[in-house]
């Protein structure tokens, strides 16, 4: 027995002639907050979904806390929380009787002021859930996922839609649930989300794993970026660099960042250039993800 | 079910989950006016007003009032549920239920449950009604009359759920479910009364799963069959002319339960 949480091996999942997922193999560790980013179509739900039990893998094996997801739903499902994308619960209900509805449903359940303290809405106790605005929607669907105190939570885009305050806080309680010892499964779109809270990302397109590893391990792999504008003349190659121009916009994508900078800066002196708006960073998430989604990935395109 | 108790404590046993889901749904009924309106309270005032004030005799009154019966339980039990089942559906209750701790199972009959006792609730307010208010007789035979009622339901909750998979919302439900309560409608002694058809029809339409259910209700209630020699059959007289319809209802119900499971759906369409 290995302590990861989640064993994926092979996985596929085909819908009729179209196949959402493509063959992933990833392991969760005990403890992790584990993060499947990619946009819209790329397969996370799907596989998500294949966690959760909810859905069924074509081929491949699927290993959650060491069980079947399906053929030992029974011993699964109460050590588990699940956030769906979207939804889940009656609109002319309200937040309490939802909440000690669901209570009730639910093995060794917080009490229900614990779990709307936690995601701040006992002020909304008595409020219809479609009374709810779209964040307070998501935290209470938050709450209902972690009423049972799981030991593996999924988390499928939690703070789509939300304002920035509601994002905050819903990333607290995360990162205090993370504390307690839960294990977390998120997929979501906001790369920022996956910097502050992720301790390994997969990044997915076309059903496939592009890359996977820490934050920083995903974003050492790029180079790192200068950027500025030049109204008139050309920009010199530099050693470390690919260089892309779009009208008067200089990017250089550079390996090695302090020795291209370098060579830029004395390019500019020599030649009294003024770089406007001069910038130079590592690469980030977004870097990483834009690049990914914009590159058009031929193999996947063409075996459909 | 076994392995859940061994994992981890407080699992709620089966009872409490299906005791929940009556709860959740008797919640929702009692919060929608119009489902309320439609399903509970409509066909209840209908149906008292069809049986009453037409100098029917003991016999017809019977007949009437088991028809009127039957009249409501495709209304409450197959129009409504098909309705609730897809307005959980289209708010992602049920994925979101089935992502827990409840079996597919319990989920589908805990949603039922709670309508089938409501129709229960209206068939024992018209009995009283007919018995204290229409002079009827007392029911001969009230169990085989539950088991009737209660595999009637059953029947036409099963092949709620199943259409409930091509009704998109709780609007769409008035027009998916036209056809089908067509058909429950039609069997002899619900709306057309007993008689009205050629016999050969009648005969073949009797195996509707309305019909057994009208038929086991106006026998055990009278306790002798009508057209029959008029002799009183007794308890076990009774109980023995329901089995071949309560057969009758068991086929139907195992035809539903396949249908369901074969095409039910758990979330919208994408």
């Amino acid at each position: 027995m290995t302590d990861n949480v989640i064993d994926i091996e092979g996985l596929r999942c085909r819908y009729g002639a179209f196949e959402a997922v493509r063959g992933i193999s990833l392991q969760v560790r005990r403890g992790e907050l584990f993060a499947l980013l990619g946009t819209n179509g790329a397969g996370k739900t799907t596989t998500i979904e294949v966690l959760e039990g909810l859905n069924k893998a074509t081929s491949g094996t699927v290993r959650v806390l060491g069980l079947d997801p399906i053929r030992d739903r029974a011993a699964l499902r109460p050590r588990t929380g699940v956030m769906l994308q979207k939804g889940g619960f009656s609109g002319s209900l309200t937040v309490l009787e939802t909440v000690n509805l669901w209570r009730n449903l639910t093995a060794d359940p917080r009490p229900a002021k614990e779990a709307l303290e936690m995601v701040g809405l006992s002020d909304k106790a008595g409020v219809a859930v479609e009374q709810l605005s779209g964040g307070e929607g998501r935290r209470l669907e938050l709450a209902l996922a972690v009423l049972g105190r799981p030991e593996l939570l999924f988390l499928d885009e939690p703070t789509t839609g939300m304002d920035p305050a509601s994002r905050r806080r819903t990333w607290e309680v995360v990162r205090e649930l993370l504390a307690d010892g839960t294990t977390v499964l998120l997929t979501t779109h906001y790369l920022e989300e996956a910097e502050n809270l992720a301790d390994r990302v997969a990044i997915m397109k076309a059903g496939e794993i592009v890359t996977i590893g820490t934050p920083e391990q995903v974003v050492r792999a790029l180079p790192a970026r200068i950027t500025f504008h030049l109204p008139a003349g050309n920009p010199p190659q530099l050693s470390h660099s690919t260089l892309h121009v779009q009208a008067d916009r200089v990017t250089y994508h550079s390996t090695d960042l302090q020795s291209d900078l370098s060579d830029l800066l004395a390019w500019a002196n020599g030649n009294a250039v003024t770089l406007t708006d001069l910038a130079a960073r590592p690469a980030s998430l977004e870097d990483v993800f834009m690049d990914i989604a914009t590159t058009d990935d031929e193999p996947a395109e063409a075996s459909r | 079910m076994s392995t859940q108790t061994m994992t981890r404590p407080g699992v709620p046993s089966l009872y409490a989950q299906m005791a929940t889901m009556v709860r959740m749904e008797l919640l929702l009924l009692r919060r929608n006016l119009t489902a309320t309106m439609l399903s509970v309270v409509t066909p209840l005032v209908v149906g008292v007003l069809l049986v009453s004030g037409r100098g029917y005799d003991t016999q017809g009154g019977v007949a009437r009032m088991s028809g009127v019966i039957g009249m409501v339980a495709v209304f409450c039990v197959h129009h409504h549920l098909t309705t609730a089942y897809a307005s959980r559906r289209q708010e992602m209750v049920l994925k979101r239920l089935r992502a827990g701790i409840p079996s597919d199972r319990t989920i589908l009959i805990g949603a039922a449950s709670a309508t089938i006792l409501v129709f229960l609730v209206q068939a024992a307010l018209l009995i009283a009604y007919g018995v204290v208010v229409l002079d009827m007789p007392v029911p001969a035979n009230p169990l085989t009359m539950l088991l009737a009622m209660l595999l009637g339901s059953a029947v036409l909750a099963a092949f709620g759920a199943a259409l409930s998979a091509v009704t998109r919302s709780s609007e769409a439900a008035m027009l998916t479910t036209l056809p089908s309560m067509l058909v429950f409608l039609m069997a002899p002694g619900v709306l057309v009364p007993l008689g009205a058809l050629p016999k050969s029809v009648e005969t073949i339409a009797s195996f509707l799963p309305m019909g057994p259910f009208t038929e086991i209700l106006r026998t055990s209630w009278l306790g002798y069959e009508i057209g029959g020699t008029g002799e009183a059959l007794g308890f076990a007289g009774t109980t023995l002319h329901a089995l071949p319809w309560l057969g009758a209802l068991v086929v139907w119900l195992v035809i539903g339960a396949a249908v369901t499971t074969k095409y039910f759906r758990w979330e919208p369409r994408h």
